[in-house]
């Protein structure tokens, strides 16, 4: 190998590290002064806002993890997250079974039906949902989160499932029937434990859907009762507006959970959000 | 790849059974808060918050009832506070400014009238007025108060003015004076909008007269030339940019916001109610300015409004439709004498008793002050964002913001506002 | 709702089954003993099909509906019928058209400065070096963070006066007193700048599938063929990506249309509707002003606004690429 050559991997390389660092710069600063701003307190935050905290100041953490209200908050996103991801992927599950694998007259029409609904913005309905919502008296209740929350995961979980369903081989059912067995028992002995890693991968998407969303808590649960920690972030943020330290602290342990989920399910996670996006 | 793929089916397998014996335990629990009596109100800084939550547990433990107290940031109340209107579910005691959107929720039919509460005897009829719709009450007020001109002093001396302007050419002559001194004079509240409606409030009252904005509200028709003038020295303030940076931004009750700047000794003056100093020292977390005064909104040179005409209003608790007497009884429990007494103390009320003397004999100079300019009102406004119908009270937020920060001008004002009148009728 | 995402093209014969081997498999009507009949495939459609019905088609024909009445919401059902007076004003509204106006410079800088630098990091962390998958991690880092938590974060970040991002520039030696967020004049970049915080690592790893979906083999061959680096990367690399690139930019302009939680909790849409989007104009006409007939008419602009682009997009854009009905997930801008 030539000595220019060499030079030029060197330098190659020395840039590919010089352009990842600047980003991860970018990108980790906000987390570290959330991270770090927790540590310390208000007079610290004022005259020593880029320093390490000095000295380290654990009450801000202490103090939200001693509140029930910051678990209520935790056990209501988790418990909306897994309900409604629950109910989209089940319910999506047996539509996507029946459009992959029996013709039937109208299927088109319904698939169509069903996937025109990924072209309703949520922002669009929430005005509707709420009136509907309140007709059903389902405000201030953790369904009237998850019911509509579950019904527009619906077309892309459908469609993601659909064609991963069509995919598993005509013969798997015809041995299935021939050894007598329904489609009840073929879709729930057969065709779902075959179909973990898509099923994995939908729900994956449904949790962090529900996780994240504000704009249907915000404006379906005014009551606290079952706040989810997005909502519970805000209203923290102006109740204790001139305690920046404490708002910190709570930042930094409402992104917790997302980030430890991540690095669990990150692969899930970077598949569901790219499958079929690049496919072309 | 193997090991996160195993762990997210352990998650699925364990999210699908959690969910369903979850499911079935949410089932039938509407979300409802079980307590009998729920209270959203907005006095979410201690001491208060915790004497409201001590009265509540008192009361709970004397009468047998549950309560769920609920304090509630003033901007976040605003918002939860209308969409619970619309969901046609408003908690059991509620804070309210009384006006147009109390009048609206009663309207709705969600409000109780609470004409024949027990206690009434012991508040000053004067303060009831807001709450007062086609003759029957619907809020116990708490508080009243003025809206007017704190400030600090010592920044104004720092500054050589010694003594409060009396007229709007020497009120702006003054903001000069503190800018030459290199202090922002006055904070506001950009971003919450509401703080600014008081300046373009009390310049049409100045200019046209208490008389003639009840006159234009009746008529919903803000064209006289008095309104288009108000508008007009508002963006005249508003040119000498006296507001502290970041205005535009800036929240009333949060950390760098009007109440803190005005703590912290920064800016000169705000213009706000009775609540002001209370908030001041909240925000900052300070004890707020050594030396804080008030004055009255200048008068406008040849301006029909007297001195003595004063926008004000104050603090309510209206009761939902469906609320039980306890919740009558409780409002009565927070007005007996020795814990409106505290409460007074606590949250630095401007006392509606009749008989002030009687349950607040040592009031705070802040507190006397505002007292003080009552004794004097020849007449009052209440705040023009609750005296109206929500969608023309937002309108004329909206439109002030837009005028302080020369988006629109005077005329637009005026036409937003009687479109907003005229949608309405 | 962070899950969602988006269809391009719907239609069954699009899928990506269509073409292999076994894609028949399924579709094939079956008459034989034990076929199911239609109580069977009843139960397994409807608990799908009511909800879908009763909280996503419901809604939106409802918002239709209102959106022809003035009505302020509060209790029993619209009933002062006004025509197409809603959208009348709407279309005058200063407010409205702002809105639109503020995507458009939204989707604007994100073509041209933020699909770039996602598109230079995936080239970046397509090269092999040690450290490339810790750095893809950690990009992708903010994508999953809630936006409403991240708006409060960068709130305080850009606060005025103890800010951090003014520390931040002092520390630098700038001592520059910026109004990020209460300057009319540069919050939408502001609010900008913490999009492409948020987003671009999503992008990133678009691009980054993207690139791993193109066989080595041509870049061998094109090797063979003396092309150097530059040759390749602009006749394979780019030309082949297109349908990617194509993807991302719908996928930001249909984001962006529905933008809500992020700018509603850090600027409210201030000051005065400097940094607003459609859905918060929607939000503060309907609950906070009571005007839930000119809100649902908002709504339904909302969905000609996304119908309309994506029709277009589609029609001129896409056609070329879809072999597939392209899918993907997320609240992507």
């Amino acid at each position: 190998m030539s000595v220019a050559t060499r030079r030029a991997r060197i330098l190659r390389g020395t840039g590919y590290y010089t352009a990842a660092f600047v980003t991860l710069v970018f990108v980790a600063t906000p987390i570290l002064f959330a991270l770090l701003g927790g540590f310390k307190d208000n007079q610290q935050l004022r005259e020593n806002a880029l320093g390490l905290p000095s000295p380290w100041n654990v009450s801000n953490y202490t103090q939200v993890l001693a509140s029930d209200t910051f678990w209520r908050q935790v056990f209501s996103s988790v418990f909306i997250a897994f309900v409604t991801t629950f109910i989209v992927v089940a319910c999506s599950a047996m539509v996507a079974f029946v459009f992959a694998r029996f013709a039937f007259r109208g299927r088109e029409l319904l698939f169509t039906l069903f996937a025109a609904g990924m072209m309703f913005p949520f922002a669009v309905a929430v005005l509707p949902l709420f009136i509907i919502l309140r007709s059903f008296e389902l405000l201030n209740s953790p369904l009237g989160v998850i019911l509509p929350q579950a019904a527009f995961g619906l077309p892309l979980t459908i469609i993601i499932l659909r064609t991963f369903f069509r995919s598993i081989p005509g013969e798997v059912e015809e041995a299935a029937t021939i050894d007598g067995a329904g489609p009840w028992l073929f879709f729930t002995r057969i065709l779902l434990p075959m179909s973990r890693p898509v099923l994995a991968t939908v729900s994956v998407l449904a949790l962090v859907g529900s996780w994240n969303s504000f704009l249907l808590p915000l404006v379906v649960l005014q009551k606290p009762t079952w706040w989810t920690l997005p909502l519970g972030v805000t209203q923290f943020s102006g109740q204790y507006a001139s305690d920046t330290a404490r708002v910190l602290a709570f930042v930094m342990l409402a992104m917790l959970p997302a980030l430890i989920f991540y690095a669990f399910a990150e692969r899930h996670l970077i598949s569901g959000l790219t499958s079929g996006g690049t496919k072309g | 790849m193997r090991k996160p793929l195993k762990q997210a089916r352990a998650l699925v397998a364990a999210s699908a059974a959690g969910a369903l014996v979850l499911t079935a335990a949410a089932c039938g629990d509407s979300g409802e808060s079980d307590a009998d009596i729920t209270w959203w109100h907005i006095q979410n800084q201690d001491p208060l918050m915790a004497t409201w939550q001590e009265f509540a547990d008192d009361f709970a433990e004397a009468n047998d009832v549950t309560f769920d107290v609920q304090p509630i940031e003033n901007e976040a109340f605003k918002s939860r506070m209308g969409t619970a209107a619309q969901s046609g579910d408003v908690p059991t005691i509620f804070h309210t400014w009384g006006g147009g959107v109390l009048s609206e929720q009663v309207d709705a039919g969600l409000v109780r009238d609470i004409s024949d509460l027990d206690c009434l005897d012991q508040i000053d009829p004067i303060a009831l007025a807001p709450y007062t719709i086609d003759d029957k009450l619907y809020g116990m007020p708490f508080d009243t108060g003025v809206v007017g001109f704190w400030y600090n002093i010592d920044l104004f001396a720092d500054a050589g003015i010694d003594a409060p302007p009396e007229t709007w050419d020497e009120f702006l002559t003054d903001i000069q004076a503190l800018k030459d001194a290199g202090i922002a004079p006055i904070a506001l509240a950009g971003a919450d909008q509401w703080p600014g409606h008081y300046y373009w409030t009390y310049l049409v009252m100045r200019i046209v007269g208490l008389e003639g904005l009840e006159a234009a509200a009746e008529a919903g028709d803000f064209s006289g030339e008095g309104f288009v003038q108000a508008g007009e020295l508002l963006a005249d303030l508003a040119a000498l940019e006296p507001f502290q940076p970041g205005f535009e931004s800036a929240g009333y009750g949060e950390a760098d916001g009007q109440a803190a700047n005005m703590g912290e000794g920064v800016t000169a003056m705000e213009l706000m109610g009775q609540w002001a100093p209370q908030v001041q020292r909240d925000a900052s977390g300070t004890d707020g300015p050594e030396n804080l005064g008030f004055f009255p909104f200048p008068a406008v040179e040849g301006g029909a409004g007297l001195g003595t005409e004063w926008l004000g209003g104050g603090n309510g608790y209206a009761v939902s439709a469906d609320a039980p007497d306890e919740a009558l009884d409780f409002l009565c429990y927070i007005m007996e004498p020795d814990n409106y007494a505290r409460a007074i103390v606590d949250g630095n009320f401007t006392p509606v008793a009749a008989d002030v003397a009687a349950v607040a004999p040592d009031l705070g100079p802040d507190t006397q002050t505002v007292i003080d300019a009552l004794a004097t009102a020849t007449g009052t406004q209440l705040y023009l964002d609750q005296a109206y119908p929500p969608a023309i009270g937002g309108v004329i937020n909206e439109a002030t913001e837009g005028l302080i920060l020369g988006q629109i001008t005077a005329e637009d004002f005026v036409a937003r506002v009687n479109d907003a009148w005229a949608a309405e009728a | 709702m962070g899950g969602r995402g988006v269809t391009l093209k719907a239609s069954p014969p699009a899928s990506p089954a269509v073409g292999r081997p076994d894609a028949d498999a399924g579709m094939r009507p079956r008459r034989r003993p034990g076929r199911p009949g239609a109580g069977t495939l009843a139960t397994f459609i409807v608990p799908g099909l009511v909800l879908f019905l009763l909280f996503v088609l419901l809604p939106v024909l409802f918002a239709g509906y209102v959106a022809f009445f003035r009505w302020n919401g509060l209790g029993g059902v619209p009933t002062d019928f006004i025509g197409f007076d809603n959208f009348r004003t709407l279309i005058g509204d200063e407010v409205f058209l702002g809105d639109l106006w503020r995507i458009g410079i939204i989707v604007v800088l994100s073509i041209v400065v933020q699909l770039p630098i996602a598109f230079g990091l995936a080239m970046l962390l397509h090269q092999r070096f040690p450290g490339r998958t810790a750095f893809r991690l950690l990009f992708f880092m903010p994508y999953i963070l809630t936006e409403a938590v991240t708006a409060v974060l960068f709130g305080l970040i850009f606060s005025p006066r103890r800010g951090f991002a003014d520390s931040l520039l002092a520390g630098l030696g700038i001592d520059a007193q910026i109004g990020w967020l209460s300057d009319r004049s540069i919050v939408l970049f502001v609010v900008f700048g913490i999009l492409t915080w948020k987003f671009f690592g999503f992008h990133m790893v678009l691009f980054l599938a993207g690139r791993q979906n193109i066989p080595d083999e041509l870049y061998e061959a094109a090797a063979i063929d003396g092309a150097t680096g530059a040759q390749a990367f602009r006749r394979i690399t780019l030309p082949l990506m297109g349908p990617t690139v194509r993807i991302i930019v719908f996928l930001s302009v249909i984001g962006t249309v529905q933008l809500f939680d992020l700018v509603y909790v850090l600027t409210g849409g201030g000051p005065f509707h400097a940094s607003e989007t459609l859905a918060i104009t929607m939000f503060e006409q309907g609950f906070q002003r009571n005007q839930i007939g000119y809100a649902s008419a908002l709504s339904i602009a909302m969905f000609i606004v996304s119908l309309v682009f994506a029709l277009i997009y589609q029609r001129y854009v896409l056609s070329r690429d879809l072999q597939g009905s392209i899918t993907t997930a997320g609240g992507v801008r």
